[in-house]
């Protein structure tokens, strides 16, 4: 009882005490700002409708608990008015490279969700844009507070680092329960790297470490595109891309990754027909 | 019960501590990480300044005033065609921001830059009064302040509220650029 009381009473101070809220932090109205200037670098004057939340969402915690390594979910309807969605870009208003990655989807691959985990340099909307065969442009938000992702300090030693560099795994879900006869099934792609960002710091000699990042990969089935990506700094160390797709039973995935440095890394996988 | 819990609340209330966060001691040497965290009350040897007090001086233009926010600057080795956005910086007008020179420990080209600047803008007096901030619950500023102490500057002071303290009070502040020694 005595417990509960100090704390109601503690948690109530804090809060009479809270320091007034953080003024230069980005708030959603600089970020859409922001946002304003960057567009016609990436879409010129072309029009971006907001999508609605059936068609398309971009879903990422309120506040990251590690600013190099926020998840982000994208979830989308494969087929929007029988206009299929070929590519989706992924951009985080204040990051100093604000355009973190472009996704690329195959024509038949039924890709429905896509999630990485992205760096986030302070308070900032994340957008996903999607632009469908026909050239429609749509877009869905979300505003994250995080701050300093693009500086914090490699998780991996070099030596580690360097050594597994571009060593890729890749995991097949089982299908969920009730759903193993439907041919959708979720893949995991892991790639070791320190995709540096250019901005962190080596933690002996205090020199920044200049970037050095996996800035394109591409995931076929049978020789067919499933997903590709463009990516720059915003990608957190180790790549990480989990998306769904329509599995053809007896194929082969093949995975493809090159980094900045020109350096490429290839495997391949045969589809695990579990459910089927 | 009442009693003890009464006790309790006005021992809270003097401290003027928030629940939650006990107060934060000085390292011995400088603050290496996790430069965004709650910072001590005091600078062994400086002087430890609130919004107010930073006003005073700013208006009656008595200190110089050093802003150590760091600042990433576009690498290098970005592929062709990376679209880039610098951070705009605003920080309190007639400031010098020595950018990255907050860090626990200075690559040596770091610290020319930072001794060459300060003497710069003091003139070579190691006597004159110079205030140091970035942001609140930042030890960037605390850090500088730190080293300016060790190099012998007497009069230092930290402003550990920083920009934010300073907007929060409705003072204005101005974009800014990194100082450059000439």
């Amino acid at each position: 009882m005595l417990r509960i009381a100090i704390f109601l009473l503690a948690s109530g101070l804090a809060f009479a005490d809270l320091a007034p809220p953080a003024l230069a932090q980005t708030t959603r109205e600089a970020s859409t700002e922001i946002w304003n200037s960057l567009k016609p670098d990436f879409f010129a004057e072309r029009t971006i409708r907001m999508a609605e939340p059936g068609e398309l969402q971009v879903i990422a915690p309120k506040r990251a608990q590690d600013a190099g390594l926020v998840p982000v979910d994208i979830q989308l309807n494969p087929n929007i008015s029988k206009d299929r969605i070929v590519a989706v870009t992924l951009v985080v208003d204040v990051n100093p490279a604000p355009l973190a990655a472009v996704f690329k989807i195959g024509k038949e691959a039924g890709v429905s969700k896509i999630s990485t985990r992205l760096r986030v340099n302070d308070y900032s909307f994340i957008r996903a844009i999607a632009e469908t065969a026909g050239g429609e442009l749509l877009m869905s938000e979300t505003y994250v507070k995080a701050t300093g992702g693009c500086s914090a300090p490699a998780v991996r030693s070099p030596e580690e680092a360097k050594a597994t560099m571009g060593v890729m795994k890749l995991r097949q879900f089982p299908p969920e329960a009730g759903t193993a006869a439907n041919s959708r099934r979720e893949l995991q792609l892991m790639i070791r790297h320190p995709n540096h960002s250019g901005f962190q710091m080596d933690q002996v000699t205090r020199y920044i470490i200049p970037p050095h990042f996996i800035n394109n990969v591409s995931v076929s089935q049978g020789g067919e595109p499933i997903l590709s990506m463009e990516g720059g700094i915003s990608i957190s160390e180790d790549p990480n891309f989990r998306f769904d797709y329509l599995m053809r039973k007896g194929s082969t995935i093949e995975a493809e990754a090159v980094d900045t440095e020109g350096n490429s890394f290839h495997d391949k996988w045969l589809v695990e027909a579990t459910g089927l | 019960m009442r009693i003890l819990l009464t006790f309790i609340v006005s021992l809270l209330l003097a401290s003027g501590l928030q629940a939650g966060d006990p107060p934060v001691a000085e390292p011995e040497g400088y603050r290496m990480d996790d430069y965004r965290s709650p910072v001590p009350a005091t600078l062994q040897g400086a002087q430890v300044i609130g919004t107010k007090a930073a006003h005073e001086l700013w208006k009656n233009e008595s200190a110089i005033f050093v802003d150590v926010m760091p600042r990433l600057a576009k690498p290098d080795k970005l592929p062709a065609g990376t679209v880039w956005r610098d951070k705009v910086r605003r920080n309190i007008p007639d400031s010098h921001w020595l950018a990255n020179v907050g860090y626990g420990a200075l690559t040596p080209e770091a610290e020319v830059y930072f001794r060459k600047s300060l003497a710069a803008l003091t003139s070579n007096d190691a006597s004159r009064k110079v205030v140091f901030y970035c942001m609140t619950n930042c030890w960037m500023s605390w850090n500088a302040a730190k080293r300016t102490l060790a190099w012998g500057y007497t009069d230092v002071v930290w402003y550990p509220l920083g920009a934010d303290g300073w907007e929060a009070a409705k003072f204005p502040l101005a974009d800014a650029q990194p100082y450059s020694l000439q």
